[in-house]
């Protein structure tokens, strides 16, 4: 059976924004409430690391079931491993097409059931672990029933560090960045798969499309390929990613 | 007769996983065009880069090229990319259409049959040629739809890469991604400079579906039967 397990996230006015780190020790109720009601939206593991992302969508209630979003807060959280990831402070928050072939749209508890996406930018290395006052470019009212999904997109780590765009320095990286890059002895490049994302995130300017030419990626030229069959049609894997609204 | 080709290859999208096969069918569609049938380099117009490739931009085009098509002209348009059947509501009903992902949305089949029915000269040829999954039509419950892509007119014949039901797929051949189907249909083409949809549909038959190569794809033709021995490109 498909079943894509899913967080809860329940949409109340009373939900305080989060305002600042300096949380003191024996936190005001007032610093209570911004430390608290955080609720997770996202799970994954990467480079080792195992982390999740919490958010706060802000906003007021315009009907019974309906709750429009005027800000949103976003909080990562590293549980374990020994890379650190940081948000990019990048985020899009938009609504999904109602792709049929999607499970989610087969609950018969929300036949007008819609999914929303918040993509969020990461990196490795990096230590913004808070993304404050985002506003969404549309407005956006979540209904009872709704998906908010999240997706993380990452962007390499300190390319000083990795030299993903340095091709002639590659062999003296300091940190081979697996989600791009792969070793093989003493050889390092970046792997048909890094290639795809970095062509992706450049796509979307996401990086500096400039960068490629410097590893010899033409956004303009088909990629090689290599890598079998490839469908040109949706897929839904079961991930922790998704939640279900709640409006109080 | 003035030719025209409208051809849209999309590789990055916001709402769905990237594919690496879509821009080299667009590079075949040209070369096969340019090369062996002589469109003028004016008369073919490539969307590939994200901005291009977004609901708004593609539609306008789309019209443009419609527009252009005046009587006795020939137009093609190609697309290549995400297709998916999805759930839309008309008048609080739920309905299924067909679509076609940009990078930003998705363009549905009632979008195209609108523009269809305003801007096509029923005068002029047009050809359309989908390569992406799902492409040949998207049915609610039994009720079936002809092609979601097709006009009602005598001269508007569509190709699609599969059926309503199954993928259509992007693999490497000659050490590049391309799709499947516009491989075959673009190799049948530059053998014979006047191949006809029934010579086409003859030979596409021993190539797909494939099941060795997990090719799991039935091109389809949509179209009278007067259109079968009309060569696809003029």
């Amino acid at each position: 059976m498909h079943e894509n397990l899913k967080y809860n996230l329940k949409l109340d006015e009373g939900i305080a924004a989060f305002e600042t780190l300096n949380i003191s020790d024996t936190p005001t109720a007032e610093e209570k409430a911004q430390i608290a009601d955080w609720q997770p939206i996202f799970s994954e593991t990467n480079y080792g690391t195992h982390y999740l992302i919490y958010a706060k969508f802000l906003g007021k209630k315009i009907d019974k079931d309906a709750f429009q979003v005027d800000r949103v807060q976003l909080y990562l959280q590293n549980f374990s491993g020994g890379v650190t990831i940081g948000m990019t402070g990048k985020v899009d928050f938009f609504q999904s097409a109602k792709d049929a072939t999607d499970p989610d749209y087969k609950d018969p508890r929300y036949p007008n059931r819609q999914k929303y996406k918040i993509q969020v930018g990461l990196q490795g290395m990096a230590t913004n672990q808070v993304m404050d006052h985002y506003k969404p470019e549309k407005e956006i009212v979540l209904k009872t029933g709704d998906i908010v999904q999240a997706e993380a997109f990452f962007i390499p780590v300190d390319t000083g560090i990795s030299k993903i765009f340095d091709p002639d320095d590659m062999t003296n990286c300091c940190f081979v960045d697996e989600i791009f890059m792969e070793r093989n002895g003493d050889e390092i490049f970046v792997t048909s798969v890094g290639e795809t994302r970095l062509r992706d995130l450049a796509a979307f300017e996401r990086i500096d499309p400039k960068q490629l030419g410097k590893i010899n990626i033409d956004l303009n030229k088909p990629q090689d390929g290599g890598g079998g069959p490839e469908e040109r049609g949706s897929y839904h894997p079961c991930k922790p990613t998704s939640a279900i609204v709640d409006v109080q | 007769m003035t030719r025209l080709s409208l051809i849209v290859g999309i590789n990055y999208y916001r709402d769905a996983n990237t594919l690496i096969s879509c821009l080299q069918d667009i590079r075949d569609w040209k070369d096969l065009l340019m090369q062996k049938f002589d469109f003028p380099v004016s008369s073919i117009r490539m969307l590939t880069q994200v901005k291009e490739t977004t609901k708004r931009s593609i539609l306008d085009s789309y019209r443009d090229f419609l527009s252009a098509l005046k009587a006795g002209d020939y137009g093609i348009f190609i697309f290549s990319g995400h297709g998916g059947q999805f759930i839309v509501d008309e008048g609080g009903k739920q309905e299924l259409v067909e679509g076609l992902r940009t990078s930003d949305d998705v363009i549905y089949s009632t979008e195209i049959r609108q523009l269809l029915e305003s801007h096509l000269n029923p005068h002029s040829r047009l050809v359309t040629v989908i390569d992406a999954c799902h492409s040949g039509g998207a049915t609610l419950q039994g009720s079936s739809v002809p092609s979601p892509w097709r006009s009602d007119h005598q001269n508007h014949v569509v190709l699609t890469s599969c059926r309503q039901s199954e993928r259509a797929y992007g693999d490497a051949i000659g050490g590049t991604m391309r799709g499947v189907f516009t491989y075959y249909l673009s190799q049948s083409l530059q053998q014979s400079q006047k191949l006809t949809f029934r010579e086409f549909l003859d030979y596409i038959k021993n190539h797909l579906p494939n099941k060795q190569k997990g090719y799991h794809q039935t091109p389809q033709f949509f179209g009278t039967p007067e259109n079968l021995d009309q060569s696809i490109i003029v």
